[in-house]
């Protein structure tokens, strides 16, 4: 039998190491999705107070 | 959360048990091929990889016609986040495919037909997504995408018969005759359960990003609103 072990690990390390950073890439965009909404939320809530304070 | 957001999460965890499930089963539970060792495991999330690539490039000429058809632009989302997850199990299958021919080929890549054709239908979505990005009009942008999604996914069946109609080295596992692998049935019982485990982690990473791309558009729309669309860093 031929000795492929490291081939073996190589190969899955590929395939899971990919999948791994798909999920992180993906987690970390849906972060700072989440963090530019709220900043967004407060952007607006602030200019609406002034709004009514100038009103 | 929503109960849409209980489902996405549902399913995530189904996929990751599954992968899981399958990666042990492979690991433990599946005879070493005597002739190629164990690099031979390699093979069943290589295969699968494969597989689910080709899915999502017809799952995406699909999304496109409901797009053509329909012109509601959550299917111009799913064809987009198709095409990538696509793209990243396309990749999958040929840095495995390329680490596992090393060993039994003697070299890490030749101009097989299949592996030609593999490489065309990975570059014709590298500029899918590409090209999409070049495109400001979320309509128009629609359109391209659509179109060339359909075209596109012609790269995929050219693909997939070239290990049967042509003269390669690339195994066939079903129906390629003498050029069959002989698959005992605990390899083909772990070959199933990966195809299973792979399909559903697709379905998965389809409904993210599929969510995400959705919230960017949303944001940047009312970034463009307020004083100019904002850099994702992608």
């Amino acid at each position: 039998m031929a000795q492929t072990l490291n081939y073996f690990i190589a190969g899955y390390a590929v395939i899971l190491g990919l999948l791994g950073a798909y999920c992180l890439y993906l987690y970390l965009l849906s972060r700072k999705l989440k963090k530019t909404r709220a900043s967004l939320q407060k952007e607006s809530q602030e200019s609406s107070a002034k709004g009514k304070i100038a009103g | 959360m929503s109960s849409k957001n209980k489902l996405l999460a549902l399913l995530s965890v189904l996929a990751f048990l599954l992968v899981l499930f399958a990666f042990i089963r492979m690991l433990f539970f599946t005879p070493v091929e005597q002739t190629m060792g164990l690099v031979q495991k390699v093979f069943y999330f290589h295969m699968s990889a494969a597989w689910v690539g080709m899915l999502a490039f017809l799952a995406a000429a699909v999304f496109g016609l409901l797009y053509l058809s329909r012109k509601d632009l959550k299917w111009d989302t799913l064809t987009a986040a198709s095409v990538e997850v696509g793209l990243l199990f396309t990749v999958i299958c040929i840095i495995s495919g390329m680490i596992w021919a090393r060993p039994i080929w003697n070299t890490w890549w030749t101009w097989d037909p299949r592996l030609t054709t593999v490489t065309i239908m990975a570059f014709t979505y590298i500029a899918f997504i590409l090209l999409r990005r070049g495109v400001d009009n979320p309509t128009r942008r629609a359109r391209f995408s659509a179109v060339y999604a359909v075209i596109g996914f012609i790269s995929v069946p050219l693909t997939f018969f070239s290990a049967r109609l042509l003269r390669t080295i690339h195994p066939v596992v079903f129906g390629g005759g003498e050029a069959d692998m002989n698959l005992n049935a605990q390899m083909l019982t772990t070959l199933f359960i990966s195809l299973g485990a792979f399909t559903v982690l697709y379905a998965a990473l389809l409904l993210h990003r599929a969510r995400l791309m959705a919230q960017q558009e949303e944001l940047n729309q009312k970034l463009a609103a307020d004083d100019g669309s904002y850099d994702w860093g992608e």
